[in-house]
């Protein structure tokens, strides 16, 4: 193989792995791409919520150990908050700013309440994790809804 | 009770070797999001598997050598060199993802945070690999797998619909809430985790340091017959326990522990209990296989003096290979690097080397000059080729899938 076809494989190779990485993390394009990311990112919370729904219903079963319920339960803080925040720090078209505070509200009442159980885990308070728990059910029927209207 | 251990090769290459960490964690996500719509490709890769891990393994019965060295040698420095160069990084981001499922394994059932726990882990397995022989090794984690079996009994303590799962296994299709590139993407993803080539490479390695011979051809088919169909047995089980479990309520499956959740779903804490033994057992002795069938490699390639049955100080440069790639590893491991994400882009990679690996083999294990009447016969080339075909499409869609469904998240 010649010197410059060698050369010319690596920069092909150098444009396509660039276009790759650019495509995979570039923020949203238009707003179609505002509202897919919008409900993926809800989707995300959803998702989250009831992991840890499953987790804390589990647990006060007497099903799973406390030490499992809790790296559960702050996975799901932790991913949940990231997919929030990583959302959130898009610029929205002007039209979307009344959908994207109905988006921080509801991510702030997911990993609001994400946050607590942790908290209620980590003191050792588990007696509190079926109370705070309850508050999911409601908080996933909300995300459902919200990314079907972000999805519409 | 000699003739029950002879099978702990193919026990710790299977469990091992198919359900590592990434097949725990592409399993739970596929049960997760298409049930049981992809349960289909554990068929074709347990079959490609046993295939190609029988003729490595005869391969190495007849010649006394691994069947990718004897291929290299034929083939040429420059072509041994791309395959080596291009399994040993897939293969070290492998052992990083092992090493991170053992303390991750750890953290599950202690809670403390899994970067503590990588330098125990770290320490483990040095432990491990300095001080037990081999076969005292496989047979405590081929065996200590065994407790993977758990993930089978929850599926029916979930008590499902029997008619609703088949419906699922029949209709290999997406769901309505998923697109084709996604169903392909994890389609793709399955086949890498679960046809890894250092499965292959430490069954024949393991072959020649177990010092086999043609004669004992039925033990090498039987470690094959009873160790790859059971790792397919637990694939097919994590994805349907995380289908009943996560399915309706649309969860995402993003970590180690949601494949464990199900188990306790099901069976309580015992369960959960059994289900932390076997990912610790199965990323153990994933951890060991991949740091083996990489030192192996290298070492093949290079014509130095390897193996597990020799004292370290007799094969030093083999021994430095296992131990740099292993520090290596958990130095990456502590970087943060999550390795749930490591996982997935290292089986896609590993789905795109596959060709090059199993082509070679087919090679030599189809000349008769070499094999004499254990050449392949035509079952072997059926199935060989078909598995060949299959893996080049495969590896062609593996990059853009990758990027097209941004590594199956969208």
């Amino acid at each position: 193989m010649s010197r410059v076809a060698r050369f010319a494989g690596a920069a092909l190779t150098v444009v396509i792995a660039g276009a790759a990485i650019w495509y995979v993390s570039a923020p949203p394009k238009g707003s179609d791409g505002y509202r897919e990311r919008m409900a993926d990112a809800t989707r995300t919370l959803r998702s989250q919520v009831q992991s840890a729904r499953i987790w804390a219903a589990t647990f006060a079963g007497g099903d799973a150990t406390s030490a499992a319920t809790l790296v559960g339960f702050e996975e799901a803080e932790r991913d949940a908050s990231s997919a929030a925040s990583q959302f959130e720090s898009y610029e929205p078209a002007r039209r979307y700013l009344p959908l994207r505070s109905r988006f921080v509200a509801l991510a702030a009442d997911a990993t609001g309440a994400l946050a607590d159980l942790r908290i209620a885990a980590e003191l050792d308070a588990w007696g509190r994790v079926p109370e705070v728990a309850g508050r999911l059910d409601n908080l996933a029927a909300s995300l459902e809804r919200f990314e079907r209207r972000a999805r519409r | 009770m000699n003739r029950a251990f002879a099978f702990t090769l193919g026990t710790l290459s299977a469990i091992g070797g198919f359900i590592d960490i990434g097949d725990l964690v592409a399993d739970a996500q596929v049960g997760a999001r298409f049930g049981l719509r992809l349960a289909w490709v554990s068929l074709f890769t347990v079959a490609g598997i046993m295939c190609f891990s029988e003729m490595a393994g005869r391969v190495a019965l007849k010649t006394q050598r691994p069947a990718l060295a004897l291929a290299r040698s034929r083939l040429g420095p420059r072509f041994g060199l791309f395959g080596l160069i291009g399994s040993l990084l897939v293969t070290a981001l492998l052992v990083m993802a092992e090493l991170a499922g053992v303390a991750l394994a750890f953290q599950l059932a202690t809670s403390v945070h899994y970067l503590l726990w990588v330098p125990v882990a770290l320490a483990l397995v040095l432990l491990v690999v300095w001080k037990l022989p081999f076969e005292v090794m496989e047979r405590v984690y081929g065996l200590l797998g065994l407790a993977m079996l758990v993930f089978v009994v929850a599926v029916w303590q979930l008590d499902p619909d029997w008619s609703q799962l088949w419906s699922s296994a029949t209709t290999p299709a997406p769901t309505g809430r998923e697109t084709w590139a996604t169903y392909l993407f994890f389609l793709v993803a399955l086949v890498g985790a679960q046809m890894t080539p250092y499965e292959m490479f430490f069954f024949s390695s393991g072959a020649v340091d177990h010092r086999w011979r043609p004669k004992d051809i039925k033990v090498m088919r039987a470690n094959v017959i009873v160790g790859f169909p059971l790792g397919g047995i637990l694939a097919v089980a994590i994805q349907a326990v995380a289908f009943l479990v996560f399915f309706e309520a649309g969860v995402r499956v993003e970590h180690l522990s949601q494949t464990a959740l199900p188990v306790a779903v099901a069976l309580g804490k015992i369960g959960l209990v059994v289900a932390i033994v076997g990912i610790f057992a199965a990323t153990f002795g994933a951890t060991l296989e991949t740091l083996f069938a990489s030192s192996y490699d290298t070492a093949q390639y290079f014509g130095w003096s390897y193996g597990k049955v020799q004292p370290p100080a007799r094969a030093a440069r083999f021994t430095t290979v296992m131990l740099a790639l292993l520090f290596a590893a958990a130095a990456l491991a502590l970087t943060t690097l999550d390795p749930i994400t490591v996982t997935i882009v290292a089986v896609v990679c590993s789905a795109s080397l596959l060709p090059f690996l199993f082509l070679p083999v087919l090679l030599v294990a189809n000349d008769r000059e070499l094999m004499g009447e254990l050449a392949n016969g035509r079952l072997s080339n059926a199935v060989g080729f078909a598995t060949v075909t299959v893996s080049v499409i495969v590896a062609a869609l593996a990059f853009p899938l990758l990027i097209l469904t941004k590594g199956g998240t969208v």
